[in-house]
């Protein structure tokens, strides 16, 4: 009995902890710096301004495939997605498998802390 | 004995060298950016050409095709200079000693070219002055598909420089010339030249994004196509026998905050050389055939970190092996000329850019061969020559004024000879320039839109 309460405990605190972990906010400074090196060569911070990939400004809680002057695959049209902070996550970190038939040509972003510096920035575009 | 019309040729090939080895090779183009909507600086190591960042080999690989843009894919280029020789020169200081044209971008879905037609003020060229020559040219088509489960971007170069289709910016055809009297059939600078004088087909395929292979062949243009595209003929690389193989293989890895690009590469050639005939007297290509085997080991490093502080270091060795197809006789001495001898060029340049804007570049080119009959006076062409760039790009960036549809450079050149034909002093034979009165300082300034 006393064993189970323990683990019992002992999940709760773990799930606690995790979403403490994860409820920390990204450094906007260095998520400036990862747009840099990641993403500025084919996305720009300006609005309206579109490269090889669409622009970056506002994208918080933008529509997926909706920003004016922009050709995208069928497959991000047709994707349903809201831009919010788990899209993007899920989108950034492995693109190709999150979106079949994409035409984003970009790995994946594999290191979590520098995703969510990234996020925090992408937050501040607005 | 050299002869006193060699000799001036030599002093005149020189002079050139000096400004072949401070005009910088190209420039980030316009047209490129009005396609893609990047800036310059996407592509280009501090916003000008003709280095590449990762994203800039991609673009080049994928054929100069990638981008939505409507576009013209025609760019232009002036560049002004002003000239502080130790050398005399009939030539003003100040001077328009370029006006380019290029056809640069997407021409078809997968089909892009970079090819640049260039009028060129020769300050040393007591004959025509003024040259107008097709330059560099790289036609591409490119494709993606799967192999072995694995990206694979694979495409055909269809060019007429070895090497000015590689990703990689090490070797000659963009990184510095090897200045000297004799060099490898990479060498766009020594006199024969092998660049601008020749067709070359070649496939390549970059494999998993990290693994580049390509093969083709080139073969030589006629003397009088040559003299059509404006190559003068008296840099006649000789007739290949048959076509000329190249082959490369390279690794290349984009870690976004930094790259490494490297490898191995070789063309070998067989050529009948343009000799002067004293009855008609007329040169022709009627010289003995002799063999060529060139590889070359490069390598590119690369910090981009934020991109406010970017560092670039290249370096490129190659070793010519000659199998001569005759052995001159020294007509004072007796001598005989080796059958054989070795080319080795090397150079090594380092770059460091500020807010992708200030930037300065240290570099050494050396090259050295022996032959006590060929080679006058000394007997070795060694060189080894010195080169300083400081610039400064106050366009190109995404925020720049007139992007994209102008960019500036504004540099400083010091170009410093060590050695050179084999000697420091009296390089061209006794009461000759010493390697030092090769030194210059240049300024320039180069617009392109």
């Amino acid at each position: 009995m006393h064993r189970s309460r323990s683990s019992a405990i002992a999940v709760v605190l773990g799930a606690c902890l995790t979403q403490a972990v994860q409820a920390q906010p990204g450094d906007v400074k260095r998520g400036a710096d990862v747009f840099a090196a990641q993403c500025s060569e084919c996305h720009s911070a300006r609005a309206g301004k579109n490269k090889k990939g669409p622009t970056l400004f506002a994208v918080m809680g933008r529509r997926a495939g909706e920003t004016p002057d922009f050709k995208y695959s069928d497959a991000m049209r047709q994707s349903g997605w809201n831009w919010d902070s788990e899209t993007l996550q899920r989108y950034l970190a492995q693109p190709k498998s999150a979106l079949p038939g994409g035409s984003m040509k970009y790995d994946g972003l594999s290191d979590q802390k520098a995703l969510e510096d990234l996020l925090a920035y992408l937050g501040t575009l607005k | 004995m050299i002869h006193p019309f060699a000799r001036a040729w030599l002093l005149r090939a020189s002079l050139c060298l000096v400004f072949l080895a401070s005009a910088p090779a190209s420039f980030a183009l316009p047209s490129f950016a009005r396609q893609t909507g990047s800036e310059c600086a996407a592509c280009h190591i501090g916003g000008v050409g003709p280095h590449l960042t990762p994203h800039g080999i991609w673009f080049k690989l994928s054929g100069y095709t990638e981008g939505d843009k409507d576009s013209v894919p025609l760019s232009a280029q002036l560049r002004l200079s002003h000239n502080e020789l130790q050398l005399p020169s009939d030539r003003a200081a100040n001077r328009l000693d370029e006006a380019s044209l290029y056809v640069a971008g997407r021409l078809a879905p997968k089909l892009g070219a970079y090819l640049k037609v260039m009028h060129s003020d020769d300050p040393f060229n007591s004959g025509a002055k003024r040259n107008t020559e097709l330059h560099n040219v790289d036609i591409r088509f490119a494709d993606t598909g799967r192999l072995a489960e694995r990206d694979l971007l694979w495409g055909v170069s269809l060019n007429n420089n070895p090497g000015v289709q590689d990703p990689l910016d090490a070797n000659q055809a963009w990184g510095f010339p090897v200045l000297g009297t004799t060099g490898s059939l990479f060498n766009g600078t020594t006199s024969p030249t092998v660049p601008r004088r020749v067709l070359g087909l070649t496939t390549y395929g970059l494999w998993a994004q990290h693994l580049y292979a390509e093969a083709g062949a080139y073969r030589s243009l006629s003397r009088s196509l040559q003299d059509k595209l404006g190559q003068d003929p008296q840099g006649d690389p000789g007739r290949f026998s048959g076509l000329a193989p190249y082959w490369r293989l390279a690794y290349l890895h984009d870690m976004k905050t930094q790259f490494f690009g490297g490898g191995i590469f070789g063309m070998n050639a067989k050529r009948q050389l343009t000799v002067l005939n004293p009855q008609p007297l007329m040169t022709e290509r009627s010289g003995a055939y002799d063999s060529l085997a060139d590889i070359g080991v490069d390598a590119v490093y690369e910090y981009l970190g934020n991109r406010d502080h970017i560092v670039q270091l290249r370096t490129s060795s190659v070793r010519e092996r000659r199998n001569y197809g005759s052995t001159p006789v020294n007509p004072f001495t007796g001598a005989v000329a080796p059958a054989s001898a070795t080319v080795r060029e090397f150079t090594l340049a380092a770059t460091y850019v500020f807010h992708q804007t200030y930037g300065i570049t240290a570099s050494v080119m050396r090259g050295a061969s022996t032959d006590p009959v060929r080679y006058f006076p000394f007997g070795r062409t060694d060189s080894r020559v010195r080169y300083t760039e400081v610039f400064w790009t106050p366009f190109g960036k995404e925020d720049s004024w007139a992007a994209p549809w102008a960019n500036l450079r504004l540099s400083a050149v010091w170009t410093r000879f060590d050695r050179f034909n084999g000697g420091t002093q009296n390089v061209f034979g006794p009461f000759s320039p010493d390697a030092r009165d090769l030194d210059s300082f240049q300024i320039y300034a180069q617009i392109t839109f």
